[in-house]
């Protein structure tokens, strides 16, 4: 056998799928040949490092969620309840989570409970639909997409040096700002999440990104969006793609910060490294 | 489907860790037995999972898979290991998601945000780095190196798996270890 045959039979060696003869053959060529066999070594170091990955551990809820799941679609779930709720193809634990608590209540508690929690799910839903017609604004209209949130959420226009009276701390574009953005406006915004510190700032290009800083760690904002999670600039960031630019949010100290209408992965760098230098200072 | 034919189906599968009779109660959407089979496979599955997705879509892709299971489990024809049934189940549906999703200007999967209070500095490099790299090959060689390094897989399960001639899996594992190597040795690893 020549190195291209080994080659091609070297993951079948390598795992014990050959025929006794074809091994001995795989043998004897190894035991001559450098370049094949460090072939092998390699994949020997890749069996390794795979086998010290750790063991990632499910979420102890998965399977109450799933449960309330297999009721809906047996219809054992109480009308009222499925009836709020929209079904989204990969938002199950986002769909199922308030689920849980009416249900929970179902079983334990009054009606009246079960009619607190069907606020909540159209709190929840209503939130992610304002942003989604948010986002989708700020993608065509960056201007206009702001009277979205404005209308929907109670608001006030601040300057972010006196947000601090309204969020019980000073954001972030309070204590300097990334290079090359100009702050347009800063409102402080209740949302359903949180209340968020929320600064439209302007490019030198005249474009516009909006920054905002909150206390919830996942707010549902960007529900059925693509995301990925990087290492952007040392920090773990959660981005996503929105249809010609992204959103990216990062832990800030004890908050998160999410920027919208992001160009480029760079970018992100940039807007961390601005993030780490405020949270340093303040 | 009758129940002899249920049973029937089922009893070939014997030899599986999973024992008939509890897929039978499952089938008829025994509750318990349904929890059962789920306490037994749902580690492995959400294993998969996360490397294959990340974790943050890990745990709605593996809740995926189980109403899936229950709702097919009428499929389940026997021929083959429960398991691999189920992990077929499962590998589907992570290359379902990754066609779905593939977009071009977030490349780099590493971890879920939820998995943040452990510094990076803390963490593993190595480990790290290989997250990085098997994100970067592409899905369907992921899954196949996963199903044999991880979940240790024969190549007659794999291929059963992932619905390929067994004499392919040999071939598409070496691109997958020699993908991953160059991804590996670019993001500076030393064996």
């Amino acid at each position: 056998m020549n190195c291209s045959q080994i080659q091609n039979l070297l993951s079948d060696y390598y795992d014990h799928e050959l025929s006794s003869d074809i091994n001995q053959e795989m043998e004897a060529h190894l035991s001559t040949c450098e370049s094949c066999t460090e072939s092998l070594t390699a994949f020997e170091n890749l069996t390794q490092l795979t086998g010290n990955l750790s063991e990632p551990v499910p979420p102890a809820n998965m399977w109450n969620e799933l449960e309330l799941c297999l009721r809906e679609e047996a219809g054992q779930t109480d009308q009222i309840v499925s009836s709020v709720v929209p079904y989204s193809r990969f938002g199950l634990l986002k769909k199922y989570s308030l689920l849980i608590v009416a249900a929970t209540f179902l079983f334990t508690v009054s009606i009246g409970y079960l009619n607190q929690s069907k606020n909540e799910h159209h709190a929840h839903h209503n939130s992610s639909a304002v942003f989604k017609q948010y986002l989708t604004a700020f993608e065509n209209n960056p201007d206009s997409a702001q009277q979205i949130l404005l209308k929907n959420y109670q608001n006030d226009l601040v300057n972010p040096h006196q947000a601090i009276k309204l969020l019980g701390y000073l954001p972030a574009v309070a204590t300097s700002l990334p290079a090359g953005y100009k702050v347009e406006a800063s409102y402080v915004v209740k949302m359903p999440c949180c209340t968020c510190s929320q600064t439209i700032c302007r490019r030198k290009d005249g474009s516009l990104i909006v920054i905002f800083e909150h206390d919830e760690k996942t707010p549902q904002w960007f529900e059925g969006q693509p995301k990925k999670n990087m290492i952007c600039n040392g920090k773990r960031c959660c981005l996503v793609d929105l249809d010609s630019q992204m959103a990216a949010s990062w832990q800030h100290g004890k908050r998160h910060i999410t920027v919208i209408g992001i160009n480029d992965e760079q970018e992100v760098d940039k807007l961390i490294a601005w993030s780490d230098q405020a949270s340093n200072k303040s | 489907m009758t129940s002899n034919k249920v049973d029937n189906q089922i009893e070939s599968s014997k030899t599986t860790q999973v024992d008939a009779r509890l897929l039978a109660r499952c089938l008829k959407n025994d509750r318990q037995a349904q929890r059962q089979l789920y306490e037994m496979t749902h580690q492995a599955v959400y294993r998969l999972m996360v490397r294959m997705v990340g974790l943050q879509e890990a745990s709605d892709l593996t809740q995926q898979v189980y109403l899936k299971l229950f709702s097919k489990l009428h499929q389940f024809a026997g021929n083959s290991k429960f398991e691999t049934w189920l992990y077929r189940l499962a590998s589907n549906e992570a290359l379902q998601y990754l066609r779905k999703n593939s977009r071009k200007k977030t490349t780099t999967l590493i971890e879920d945000p939820v998995n943040q209070q452990q510094p990076i500095a803390e963490r593993d490099e190595q480990r790290e780095l290989l997250g990085v790299a098997l994100d970067r090959i592409e899905p369907e060689l992921r899954s196949i190196f996963l199903l044999r390094e991880v979940e240790e897989m024969s190549y007659r399960e794999i291929a059963k798996i992932i619905d390929v001639p067994e004499g392919t899996v040999g071939s598409r594992l070496n691109r997958a270890r020699r993908d991953l190597q160059t991804h590996l040795l670019e993001l500076g690893w030393r064996a």
